[in-house]
């Protein structure tokens, strides 16, 4: 009987410990392939943003993607210390959307008037800095996505002439 | 030995468990999210909140990666028509609705892996800025182009599929009681292909 019980313990165990760490791992290794799948896409590297090409069926790198929407892509990598983030102004709909390491939307502002933002990891000290917002992320990596509203080729290429003026980059020079 | 192999036999269980909710393979937690039905459009609140759980995490990494949290987004996916059955190519339809209270939307159909259909249409969507500044408005979900129609999204090459609403910064009424904001779009099914006997 207790033999019994030992093993259906063990069969329990295994099952329980088998199930909560695949689970937690899921986010964080999606995020990883979809990174690494739109960094090579795009010879993305890290802190730079980059203007993905026209959202349309054979473009698609993620799931879901709205195709009225341009988006600019950063992925950030905080090891060096925090990055600063400049986003030029849009006339339509724009959002800047912070997305960390297991996919956590930890952050998103309204960027229609532009924004100078400074993403720092939790530990980090950049209380003299007062001229940017600041946002704290919960994991040294994960993905800056810039939206903005372009629904036509027309908007797109309006969005193509402008994004010179984004920036995401280290504090240092 | 039998205790060795009976911990393996659960890790294995426990492993295609998680799997298998988290939508990987398979429909996974879809049919058990706490979503809010309305008149067969779902959505989940819970999507891009810090509160939701490590199912509902993995789900939304898995169908719905980069998702933008509810205030400032909310989505609405619908894979049914007026009558209930799964939306098809082979089928045309008529949706129409009125305004939503948000600054901008949109209705994009997907296909059954959660991607834009293979086609060079240019028809993936419908929004504000397509049908104008008018409160009514209506579309045709079809493979082809139909004549005389204004508006159409293409279902050309999606196989089954579903639509996914997003109201960009929506309301304060549409975030916490999207049942009583949210006047649903109808989907009328017009005609259907006659099926290819096999």
């Amino acid at each position: 009987m207790r033999r019994k019980l030992t093993i259906a313990a063990a069969l329990a165990a295994g099952f329980v410990i088998a199930h909560i760490v695949t689970l937690q791992a899921i986010p964080g290794v999606i995020m990883t392939v979809a990174t690494k799948k739109i960094g090579e896409s795009a010879g993305l590297d890290a802190n730079t943003f980059r203007l993905s090409p026209r959202v349309t069926p054979q473009s698609q790198t993620v799931v879901r993607p709205s195709p009225d929407l341009a988006y600019s892509l950063c992925l950030y990598d905080l090891s060096e210390g925090p990055i600063k983030l400049t986003v030029a102004p849009w006339h339509a709909y724009s959002s800047v959307s912070f997305y960390d390491a297991r996919t956590n939307n930890f952050a998103t502002i309204r960027a229609e008037n532009g924004a100078d933002i400074l993403l720092a990891s939790k530990n980090s000290d950049f209380s003299a800095d007062v001229a940017h917002e600041r946002h704290v992320s919960p994991t040294r990596t994960g993905v800056i996505l810039i939206r903005r509203l372009a629904p036509t080729e027309a908007d797109y290429g309006g969005v193509v002439s402008m994004v010179t003026g984004d920036r995401c980059a280290g504090t240092e020079p | 030995m039998k205790i060795t192999l009976s911990f393996v036999i659960g890790s294995v269980m426990g492993l295609l468990s998680a799997i298998l909710l988290s939508g990987l393979a398979g429909p996974g937690l879809q049919r058990w999210l706490k979503s809010v039905d309305v008149a067969g459009w779902n959505t989940d609140p819970a999507i891009g909140s810090s509160s939701a759980n490590s199912y509902i995490r993995a789900f939304v990494a898995r169908r719905g990666l980069l998702a933008l949290s509810k205030s400032e987004a909310t989505y609405f996916t619908r894979n049914v028509d007026d009558s209930g059955e799964r939306l098809h190519e082979e089928c045309t339809y008529r949706i129409s609705g009125s305004g939503f209270p948000g600054r901008w939307w949109s209705i994009t159909l997907y296909d059954a892996d959660s991607r834009l259909p293979d086609n060079s249409d240019g028809a993936l969507s419908i929004g504000a800025t397509k049908v104008g500044g008018t409160q009514h408005w209506s579309a045709i979900i079809a493979p082809l182009k139909p004549l005389g129609e204004e508006h159409w999204i293409s279902s050309h090459n999606a196989g089954q599929f579903d639509l996914t609403l997003r109201i960009y910064r929506p309301s304060s009424a549409l975030q916490s009681s999207p049942q009583k904001a949210f006047n649903p779009p109808s989907i009328k099914k017009l005609t259907c292909a006659e099926r290819k006997a096999s």
